[in-house]
């Protein structure tokens, strides 16, 4: 008796001490790298602008009674103001967007190597952005590609639910499958379009370009429509976390202590479409950053979706905007597509995780961190 | 006195009756046993008890209420369910699998309060899983888990606990841990209902059995009545022999039947 409560005593604090440490830890780390990647975002490039002009510019826009536009020039402020800083935020957004509903869909799932466009919303929302370009609307209008493409993402994840549902009930394993069977119909519709119109290269360029991601000329107005999606996705997020802890124990598990499965079901593939057709509606398919930044994330701050929610969608944002920084400048003057990247940095990372787990569990197959 | 009730209560899965027109109940203070083979319905009439399937004949009453009237949360508050498998795969401490125990008794925004602080301490202890509490549930053992998943049943402070198969992971030590546990539980007030094919376990430590065969309930009642010879001999299909230990507790020893 006394034996073992000198051991709980003793070694019971010590773990819980190093899991709070662990997250600080992470968002110390954090926090600068994202601060120092956002400055670097609007720094770096073709022209190289000083942090003080950056720092000066964003000044005299948020506060313009007390910072005076006096010593810059034009171009600093369109470069920072208008060009630079919108690329950058718009990545921030979409980094976290991805990087959430990555965590939803890992849960859901009960799957680390699920990923947000799982359910149909990725394809849908490249087909919808197809459908835009081919048909000319994206000639009259800034806003008509990200609205189709959000359109389609919604579209694609209420064809897979119809698909998945019988009787009331949706099983996250018929649903992975239908969201895997529209996935690739979509995509295939999507190629069809682009193949029927290959020989006007205008179009198919920039339809091929936007498949393979990018976050070039983004503007203010990419903001307005990608940031009120994320937050809003990343707060529901937020609020179903326990639900998504107690999902993460199986459905029976979540049933029985007291979770309405069916509706909670319903509400996170939602959340996961809608932020997943906000990201890909201004940036186009970027690959495994949905899938290794909440994988990654997890590792060190454990699986808790309180902590993780947030935390994934810090990194995500830190890491889109390192990625859109590296295909700005590793190969001057020609941009590499982000999609190209993300997929580049992303595969590596993702496979040395896999790897390391294998080797941690001792060869043992176990899903899960 | 709570009461949980089955009347007439029949399960289809998939198009196939898996329990018919099955007639149970179960109050607090109450210690009862659902025996019968593999694939008998033992978890269909758990689950049917506990809310998690619905009958498409008969119906389940709570207290004398149909259970479908409550919410999905008022029934968790009132019926734990500890299932035989449980999926387990991220790495969550003891202790939080154990808090997800309150999970029916906390509003969307609320945080953990003092009342759930001390239900989980309680059900660490009740379970002897208090030195496991920080450890990651994907490093402990099987016998470790079913006691990790029991406290969490027992974090809820349920009238009912409802446990599919829970010594059948266990090693003979904490498997009768958990069974004394259960009668624990009962003398407490709770009323407890495990499902079980270990004949020896139940004959021991039940108070009431019931009988099940091919979704059909057979027999239900006092356990040396249930459990008697002819009984057990026809739904398992096997020549049992009823011998008694040294310290005089009745055992049965089963053999094929020739």
């Amino acid at each position: 008796m006394s034996a073992r409560a000198e051991i709980v005593q003793t070694s019971a604090p010590v773990v819980a001490e190093r899991q709070r440490l662990r997250l600080g830890l992470f968002y110390v780390v954090l926090l600068p790298v994202l601060a120092i990647s956002i400055l670097a975002g609007i720094a770096i490039g073709s022209t190289p602008i000083p942090w003080q002009t950056i720092l000066h510019v964003i000044g005299t826009k948020f506060f313009p009674h007390w910072v005076s536009t006096a010593g810059l020039s034009d171009s600093d402020i369109v470069i920072v103001w208008l060009i630079r800083v919108p690329r950058v935020i718009v990545a921030v957004f979409v980094g976290a967007g991805l990087a959430t509903a990555g965590v939803i869909m890992q849960a859901l799932f009960r799957n680390p190597l699920a990923e947000p466009g799982l359910v149909g919303a990725g394809p849908g929302a490249v087909l919808g952005a197809v459908i835009a370009f081919v048909a000319g609307w994206t000639l009259h209008s800034v806003i008509a590609l990200p609205l189709a493409a959000i359109v389609g993402a919604l579209l694609a994840l209420v064809l897979v639910y119809a698909m998945a549902t019988r009787g009331g009930t949706t099983p996250v394993a018929t649903l992975l499958l239908a969201g895997i069977a529209v996935g690739t119909l979509l995509s295939a519709l999507s190629s069809l379009l682009l193949s029927l119109h290959i020989v006007d290269w205008q179009i198919a360029q920039e339809i091929v370009f936007w498949m393979m991601g990018g976050l070039d000329s983004r503007t203010w107005t990419h903001f307005w429509i990608c940031a009120p999606f994320v937050l809003l996705g990343l707060a529901a997020a937020m609020i179903q976390s326990r639900d998504l802890d107690l999902l993460q124990q199986g459905e029976e598990t979540a049933a029985s202590l007291g979770l309405d499965i069916e509706s909670s079901k319903r509400l996170l593939t939602l959340t996961a479409a809608l932020l997943t057709g906000a990201a890909v509606a201004v940036a186009g398919l970027l690959a495994f950053v949905g899938l290794v930044v909440p994988h990654a994330v997890r590792l060190v701050v454990g699986p808790s979706n309180r902590r993780l929610l947030p935390a994934s969608a810090l990194a995500g944002a830190a890491f889109l905007i390192l990625c859109d920084l590296a295909a700005r400048t590793l190969h001057p003057p020609t941009e590499i597509r982000l999609g190209v990247v993300t997929a580049l940095i992303g595969g590596p990372i993702f496979i040395w995780l896999l790897w390391r787990r294998s080797w941690e569990a001792g060869g043992e197959s176990g899903s899960g961190q | 006195m709570n009461t949980l009730a089955t009347n007439h209560a029949s399960i289809s899965r998939n198009g196939r009756c898996i329990l018919r027109s099955a007639t149970v109940s179960l109050s607090s203070g109450q210690l009862l046993s659902i025996v019968g083979p593999n694939g008998s319905g033992k978890s269909t009439l758990l689950r049917a008890l506990a809310g998690l399937w619905h009958a498409s004949e008969g119906e389940v009453l709570l207290n004398s209420q149909p259970i479908k009237a409550f919410s999905r949360k008022d029934v968790a508050k009132r019926i734990a369910f500890v299932p035989q498998e449980a999926l387990m795969d991220f790495s969550f401490t003891v202790a939080e699998i154990v808090a997800m125990g309150r999970h029916p008794h906390r509003g969307r925004f609320s945080r953990e309060n003092t009342s759930d602080r001390e239900a989980v301490e309680n059900a660490l202890e009740r379970c002897d899983i208090v030195h496991l509490r920080d450890r990651l549930v994907t490093t402990l053992s099987g016998g470790e888990r079913q006691r990790v998943v029991i406290a969490r049943g027992l974090a809820v402070d349920p009238d009912f606990i409802l446990l599919d198969e829970p010594t059948a992971n266990l090693d003979v030590e904490h498997g009768l841990e958990i069974l004394e546990l259960c009668c624990a539980l009962a003398k407490d007030g709770k009323a407890v209902a495990f499902a079980t094919h270990d004949l020896n376990a139940v004959a021991r430590y039940a108070s009431s059995v019931v009988l099940i065969q091919n979704g059909k309930l057979i027999d239900a009642g006092d356990r040396e009545q249930v459990l008697s010879r002819k009984n057990v001999e026809e739904v398992f299909r096997v020549r049992a022999e009823l011998v008694a230990t040294d310290q005089g507790h009745p055992v049965y020893v089963f053999h094929r039947r020739p």
